[in-house]
């Protein structure tokens, strides 16, 4: 279980996370979703260790210290390209960064390559991985981070730019994970409709703020899309019986900025 | 899940390659190491070389051996020592500063040895007990000083790649107008010795020289080696690295250091060498790829191969004098740096 107490982050003095709580349960994937800069990113690097914040973050009742907690804590960044030629397969290998020596065991080349197998990468090990596409590229660094056998992953926006396929891939394989090795997952999303169908649960930001925590069916309502998003929209059952949401039309009451 | 155990090395599919151009690089350095003995004004035949070289007490010709160690052998040793130097603190540099274009001299260091070099030798200053220290220990102390004012610059606002280029620009213009006007201000006579300093020259190597700098360069590797992969990752960028476990400032000031004490090592005895320190990290890079744990002996090969042939061609250029080896160092390197963007496929930067 990964426990979150009065998780509080500021920037130059200007609060952006107040007091955030929040529990983890083993094996699921939890999606954070809220509008543009109201805070979840700032969220998962305070949760990793990455930025300065108050609060106390737990796993299996023991309290991480800031910084320590990037040791625990696996965190995949949003994807923002890569120009460098280091492989694919020297990518993966990185996510064990801490126990690398100067000779590489055949046995953890091995392990490298079947975290590769695991996406169909296997066949771009020499590539460069700045010689990829988006979603090859974020599916290397999801096996990066899966390489790794975190505990805990959190990622930031995992899907953003990729296309249909790719989304499906990546939110598919972190599930599996989830299930498989009781990995605790939190996602960092915009798309509900892939939240819905794929997360255990929702957290909903606004303003630095958890504003509805639940179960999909429970908390993907026009109300909190209203009030969170200030859209009008429509949550129906789609044909695989997750929750579709449609955005109809933005409110006029949107808030400045 | 096939788990390969019948190798202990499990050298990676590419590795391989990578170190038969590693051994190739090798073998070529140890042949132009030979030849960088054997051209000079006097002619030496290559057994007696060899000989000299092997076997001092034993060799023939009691000449060859005087020539061989007191004059050729370390002016050779440290264009070995001072290229290999300027390869690992150029991709060290490249490394934590994320730009193809940054080189030992990106930050001012080598024009701070300059202006050091230059004031010493403009107002004829010694030091009381070993006054053919005096350029040397004036070049390393100007450039320990600009190394302190980019970091000082750097800790304040943020140990940045951007803080750190802008910090090292600044320095570098500074350094650069005041050499300029201790040239301006010089005597001719002054001037010239000056300008030839500043030119680079292995004329100016010693046996003293080659421990000190071969000295320096052990220490950095020895720290260097621990921080291998977190420099691998740093090629991912800052947050990709952290989100590793990298502590990316921490790693960049202590490169920052290392780089600092290479580059101040490197031409605090011979004067500043450009183009060796920019070129044989890119070299390497090409042949070798961005793991660091064959980049860096990759680069300080290359580096020392870059300064050994350019050594050669200075002595070949002016058969009976010797041009300053600071002059040729482009010469030589730049064939090789057209030859592999030409004919490389990989995207580097």
């Amino acid at each position: 279980m990964l426990t979150i107490k009065d998780i509080n982050v500021g920037y130059d003095g200007t609060a952006v996370l107040h007091a955030i709580n929040a529990q983890f349960e083993p094996g699921t994937l939890t999606a954070l979703v809220g509008p543009n800069g109201t805070g979840k990113s700032s969220l998962l690097k305070a949760m990793a260790g990455l930025i300065s914040s108050k609060g106390t973050v737990q796993l299996a009742n023991t309290t991480i210290p800031n910084s320590k907690r990037i040791e625990a804590i696996a965190y995949m960044p949003q994807d923002t390209g890569a120009q460098s030629s280091l492989t694919v397969l020297e990518v993966v290998l990185l996510g064990r960064l801490r126990s690398l020596g100067l000779r590489i065991g055949g046995d953890i080349r091995e392990q490298a390559l079947a975290a590769l197998r695991k996406f169909r990468l296997e066949q771009f090990q020499e590539r460069a991985i700045g010689a990829l596409s988006g979603g090859q590229r974020q599916l290397v660094f999801l096996a990066q981070s899966l390489f790794r056998g975190p505990e805990v992953l959190l990622l930031d926006e995992p899907t953003a730019a990729l296309d249909l396929r790719h989304q499906l891939i990546v939110l598919e394989r972190i599930v599996e994970t989830c299930q498989t090795s009781g990995m605790i997952a939190v996602a960092a999303m915009h798309d509900l409709t892939l939240a819905a169908r794929f997360a255990d649960r929702i957290v909903f930001l606004d303003d630095g703020q958890v504003v509805a925590d639940g179960a999909p069916g429970k908390v993907l309502t026009q109300q909190i899309l209203e009030q969170v998003y200030h859209v009008a929209a429509e949550v129906q059952p789609g044909p695989s019986g997750a929750l579709h949401i449609s955005p109809v039309r933005a409110l006029d009451d949107m808030k400045a900025g | 899940m096939t788990i390969t155990t019948n190798s202990a090395v499990a050298l990676l599919p590419n590795v391989s390659r990578r170190m038969m151009w590693l051994g190739a690089s090798v073998l070529l350095l140890s042949f132009a190491i030979l030849a960088d003995i054997l051209i000079g004004p006097a002619f030496l035949n290559v057994f007696d070389v060899l000989g000299a070289l092997v076997n001092p007490s034993g060799a023939s010709d009691p000449m060859t051996v005087t020539i061989v160690h007191a004059i050729r052998l370390p002016m050779t040793l440290m264009a070995l020592i001072v290229g290999a130097s300027l390869g690992i603190a150029g991709v060290q540099m490249q490394t934590i500063l994320g730009n193809p274009l940054a080189s030992p001299y990106t930050l001012g260091f080598s024009a701070a040895a300059g202006f050091g070099a230059a004031i010493t030798i403009l107002f004829g200053l010694q030091l009381p007990l070993i006054p053919q220290m005096t350029v040397p220990v004036a070049a390393f102390a100007a450039a320990s000083v600009a190394c302190l004012m980019v970091y000082g610059l750097a800790h304040i606002r943020g140990v940045t790649a951007e803080v750190m280029v802008l910090a090292g620009i600044a320095t570098l213009f500074m350094f650069q107008s005041l050499q300029s006007l201790v040239q301006y201000l010089a005597a001719p006579e002054v001037l010239q010795e000056i300008v030839f300093w500043l030119f680079g020259s292995m004329l100016k190597a010693s046996w003293f020289s080659v421990w000190v700098s071969g000295s320096v360069l052990l220490f950095c590797l020895a720290l260097l080696v621990p921080d291998m992969w977190k420099l691998t990752a740093l090629r991912l960028g800052d947050e990709r690295a952290a989100s590793l476990g990298v502590h990316v400032p921490r790693l960049r000031r202590r490169v920052f250091f290392i780089v600092s004490l290479l580059t101040a090592g490197a031409v605090a005895f011979v004067g500043t060498i450009g183009f060796v320190g920019l070129v044989a990290p890119h070299i390497a890079r090409m042949l070798v790829g961005e793991d660091q744990r064959i980049l860096i002996p990759a680069s300080a090969v290359l580096g020392a191969l870059l300064m050994v042939g350019a050594s050669i061609a200075s002595k070949l250029l002016s058969p009976g004098a010797v041009v300053p080896v600071g002059i040729v160092t482009a010469l030589v390197g730049v064939p090789f740096l057209f030859a592999l963007i030409l004919t490389g496929k990989r995207r580097h930067w």
